[in-house]
């Protein structure tokens, strides 16, 4: 068997064998290569910036666990930069593991933040049914949408942030986190778009295509697209974290595939030739 | 009268379902309708179901993981009540997978109707139609060791997928299946394109009910929908072309937000 | 009736919905709002149906000693634990359950999309090839995609990061565009369908 016809029939363990291999490697050795914050995500971050302290800025996570890798340092990285601009988080979720997402942000943001208190500067209203249905409800009074309780049990009278929370229109902007479905469609049909409420995600990178004619009509203002979005945010906020990390890795991935790509497609073009 | 920003959606509605509602009066008068272009998946679908009873190996059926609301899985229960027809026609054996509680139990009824209708309820199995789980990456999971158990010879995923959805297709082609896949969802489609034989891009997924049917009233309904297509082109490009000639007339864009 | 009676159900269930969405009513807004709590209720039940099929399935298993039984005891060991011991703890935010949680259902959800990584490699690799013109148009804007979103791309060439904002921008956008008008348009269609009554494959078995 020729060597060109092995190339364009690799079996597929030895691909994942090389890929496993090569970042782990590059994960263990960074190489450092330099970051450039592109335009959506720098409009996403002006549009945080922009806000007045005391703001209210609903936190939304429509992800799973399994999006922890793209999601939760995007988060990190949001919230620091909106507790440094003195603002107030109202965090929650359409997805069921919403709460918890944001208490694994929550638990280590708030170390380098002794001065934020829960309850008053960022209440975790966790997950609660309706999807589109929420969203829809907490325009008019978001207490009885959101059943009263935070993720942790306690009663919203309990929870001072909350009186000033009433309903979504308190909330200057949202800001959501979405790997799927329901997500930033619900948000702009239920919520920002008649409340023409400035409106910015962090998607997982497959998700971000299906956002970009979202992003032209103006409607979302900025997207932080998958880790790489992560990792720029961090850059922005000066609080480089797991993001930045694993990019190094990423381009050695995205490198590994495409050659092995090329190399399929030499092994097809070299194999034709001999064959004709 | 009109909720906030309604009136555009209100008339651009009602206009829809006339034109529906028209092709649907015209099928049922027997007037002729336009013919339909080959969905070359769905044609597929017999091929599959035949490569499956050629080698005694079963059909994995999926109607995606989307629930009740999402029009995906409706319309994959028209496909669904075609191959398990054919399924219970030809002694193949079906498995359908899913992931959310409420479509099990419509799914479960389709492949059970679909037996009684050939006449073959004493064929039909329980475990023909299985719920896995609620949580997205158990079902992917359960999924790929049914298939590797029970190596399907054919794998159709037809309703709305995420982010499992290569899991699933990768492992088919890893055993050998045909696989026909369809979504709606727009970053999924290029991860079908890739591992899968046929793909139904977009709304492909929702002409299955009348392209398998052939029934005149819903071919009639799908010519409807073409119509509806072709007005918003048509209104696509003048947009595109106000836009082009003067940038600052926003007419079109305040007629259609009304 | 039994056919009949979940059509014209369906059917005035959806016009209330769409009409308090294009009128503003209050009382037709008090029906959907009643609607939409029995919608939040009903699929609260379903969790139970899908459960119950679990225990059937995975019971009938073990008691035949088919194959793989076993993990039957597993899946239903930890499908019990979870639930009794959440409903000993409340939720996600009590500290003890949500730490089994964190301990678990994270790790394995996260491991299994992981996996993608390795199944990409290898659909990428056998996927693209330039068997034809389009085939190859489409392996060439991958490669410069993959390339170009991660930072090595601008390592390579400073100019490789525009052409793929503007892949992302313009032809990307307008094709998702167009599938994202043509899914909704199909969408509408279907629910019109069911609205009427020609569609009823959600019944079983029919449509």
């Amino acid at each position: 068997m020729s060597f060109w016809h092995t190339a364009q029939n690799l079996d597929r363990r030895i691909i994942y064998v090389v890929l496993f291999l090569v970042v782990t490697y590059v994960l263990i050795k960074p190489i450092g290569l330099p970051i450039v914050v592109n335009r959506e995500t720098q409009r996403a971050y002006d549009a945080v910036d922009k806000l007045a302290a005391g703001s209210i800025l609903f936190v939304s996570a429509d992800y799973g666990s399994s999006s922890i890798p793209e999601m939760l340092p995007a988060e990190k990285a949001v919230l620091r930069h909106v507790f440094r601009k003195g603002l107030k988080v109202i965090a929650g979720g359409m997805w069921n593991e919403a709460g918890a997402m944001h208490d694994l942000a929550w638990q280590e943001v708030s170390k380098d933040f002794p001065d934020k208190k829960y309850g008053v500067d960022f209440v975790n209203v966790g997950y609660k049914p309706g999807a589109g249905v929420l969203l829809e409800r907490m325009i008019s009074d978001a207490h009885q949408a959101l059943l009263g309780i935070d993720f942790y049990s306690k009663n919203f009278s309990d929870l001072p942030l909350m009186g000033e929370f009433k309903t979504m229109k308190d909330a200057k902007m949202v800001f959501a986190f979405t790997s799927g479905d329901p997500g930033e469609k619900e948000w702009v049909k239920m919520v920002t778009d008649p409340l023409r409420m400035p409106f910015a995600t962090a998607a997982t990178a497959v998700a971000v295509p299906g956002q970009m004619p979202l992003l032209q009509s103006g409607q979302i203002i900025g997207i932080l697209k998958g880790m790489g979005g992560a990792a720029e945010y961090e850059l922005l906020v000066k609080s480089p974290g797991s993001a930045i990390a694993g990019m190094d890795a990423q381009s050695a991935t995205h490198i590994l595939m495409v050659l092995f790509i090329v190399l399929g497609n030499l092994g097809y073009l070299m194999t034709r030739k001999q064959t004709t | 009268m009109f909720a906030k920003d309604m009136v555009a959606t209100f008339w651009m509605d009602v206009l829809f379902c006339a034109a529906v509602l028209t092709m649907i009066a015209r099928s049922r008068a027997g007037k002729r309708i336009p013919a339909v272009n080959k969905v070359v998946g769905l044609d597929a679908l017999d091929e599959a179901i035949g490569r499956a009873t050629e080698m005694g190996r079963p059909v994995h059926y999926s109607p995606g993981i989307g629930d009740l609301q999402n029009a995906q899985t409706l319309a994959s229960f028209s496909a669904l009540t075609y191959v398990a027809r054919k399924c219970a026609k030809f002694d193949t054996t079906i498995i359908v997978t899913n992931r959310i509680p409420s479509v099990y139990p419509i799914t479960e009824e389709i492949v059970r109707q679909a037996y009684v209708q050939e006449g073959k309820l004493d064929r039909y199995s329980e475990d023909s139609v299985v719920f896995y789980s609620s949580e997205q990456f158990a079902y992917a999971s359960a999924c790929v060791g049914m298939m590797n158990r029970e190596r399907p010879a054919a794998n159709v995923l037809l309703g709305g997928f995420w982010a499992e959805s290569l899991v699933i297709a990768e492992v088919g082609s890893q055993i050998g299946a045909i696989q026909i896949a369809g979504t709606a969802n727009t970053h999924q489609i290029p991860f079908f394109v890739a591992a899968c034989d046929y793909c139904l891009i977009g709304e492909e997924i929702y002409a299955a009910s009348a392209y398998l049917s052939k029934d005149p009233v819903l071919m009639g309904n799908l010519v409807a929908q073409d119509w509806a297509k072709m007005t918003l082109t048509v209104i696509v490009l003048v947009g595109a072309l106000i836009a082009t000639v003067s940038p600052g007339a926003n007419w079109l864009a305040t007629l259609l937000n009304r | 009736m039994r056919r009949e009676g979940p059509v014209i159900f369906a059917a005035i269930a959806g016009l209330a919905v769409i009409i308090s969405g294009l009128f503003a009513t209050d009382a037709l807004k008090v029906v959907k709002d009643e609607l939409d709590q029995w919608y939040l209720i009903t699929t609260a039940f379903m969790v139970l149906v899908g459960l119950i099929n679990l225990n059937l399935l995975h019971v009938r298993k073990i008691s035949q000693k088919k194959e793989g039984w076993g993990y039957s005891i597993v899946l239903l060991a930890g499908m019990y634990f979870f639930i009794v011991f959440g409903l000993m703890r409340g939720s996600l935010g009590d500290a003890q359950y949500g730490w089994a949680y964190n301990a678990t259902i994270v790790p394995m959800s996260a491991t299994t999309f992981s996996l993608l990584m390795f199944y990409i490699g290898s659909a990428s690799y056998r996927a693209f090839r330039a068997r034809t013109a389009e085939a190859t148009v489409l392996l060439l804007s991958a490669v410069v995609m993959m390339i170009g979103v991660v930072p090595i791309g601008r390592v390579i060439w400073s100019r490789l990061p525009d052409i793929t904002s503007w892949i992302l921008d313009y032809p990307n956008t307008a094709g998702i565009r167009g599938i994202q008008l043509g899914a909704c348009i199909g969408g509408m269609a279907t629910a019109l369908r069911i609205l009427v009554g020609i569609e009823r494959g959600h019944l079983g078995g029919e449509g």
